[in-house]
């Protein structure tokens, strides 16, 4: 088994440029990792490049991807 | 009318080069979705606010809230605010104290999250923290957030 990143959607600033939007495949979810709270609450955790989402945040990139990572079997 | 649902968090990587969002699984299995334009891939929308965004990115604040924004609120459903919960009861140790007794009466939080009122936000504490009973906590004041917090060292506010 090797864990690899997978793109399940995208994230851009709103229009009103207070906010930032994030769109989620809905597919991709069921696939998704997932972590365990202590109260064993199952979030679906979700990933993105730091530096990217600063180039949203002072206009230099429209949108970036979010990544979530999936178990995958070799060979 | 829009509703924003609080469903997760967002916060920066410990290795610092990215942020790392937790969504709560239940809630996205039955969230509403938008369809693409070509009417093939169903998405989920979640929102975060940037003023707080980029604090976390800053590094100035920890965690900021992830929302979900669905267009149909059910009659009777209350906005909800954030809530910080304090104390009065128990006591605690200043910094500088290593003694086995604590030496401070002062408030203690005991927590902070949306609800949409005091008693909820009360309720859903215990929730989340049931062994709050068990320590005798009784008496506690709820306040209504209003606006962002702001750090400081008590050493430069002199």
């Amino acid at each position: 088994m090797s864990t690899q990143n997978e793109l399940v959607g995208y994230i851009r600033l709103s229009k009103a440029g207070n906010a930032l939007k994030l769109n989620i495949l809905k597919s991709a979810l069921d696939r998704a990792r997932t972590v365990e709270g202590k109260d064993g609450t199952e979030y679906v955790s979700l990933i993105m490049n730091l530096d990217k989402i600063r180039g949203i945040i002072e206009g230099a990139h429209e949108l970036t991807g979010v990544c979530t990572s999936v178990e995958e079997e070799q060979g | 009318m829009s509703k924003s649902e609080l469903i997760g968090y967002i916060r920066k990587s410990k290795a610092g080069d990215s942020l790392k969002i937790c969504v709560l699984k239940t809630i996205l299995e039955k969230a509403e979705t938008v369809q693409s334009m070509d009417g093939t891939t169903e998405y989920l929308t979640l929102v975060m606010g940037l003023s707080r965004l980029k604090k976390v990115v800053a590094g100035e604040m920890d965690v900021t809230s992830v929302c979900h924004l669905s267009d149909d609120e059910p009659a009777g459903n209350l906005p909800l605010r954030e809530y910080m919960i304090i104390t009065t009861d128990g006591h605690t140790f200043s910094p500088r104290n290593d003694g086995p007794e604590p030496d401070i009466e002062n408030c203690q939080v005991l927590g902070r999250l949306f609800a949409t009122g005091p008693k909820e936000a009360v309720k859903l504490m215990l929730q989340n923290n049931p062994e709050l009973i068990e320590m005798g906590f009784e008496d506690v004041i709820v306040y209504p957030i209003s606006d962002e917090a702001t750090f400081c060292c008590i050493s430069d506010c002199k």
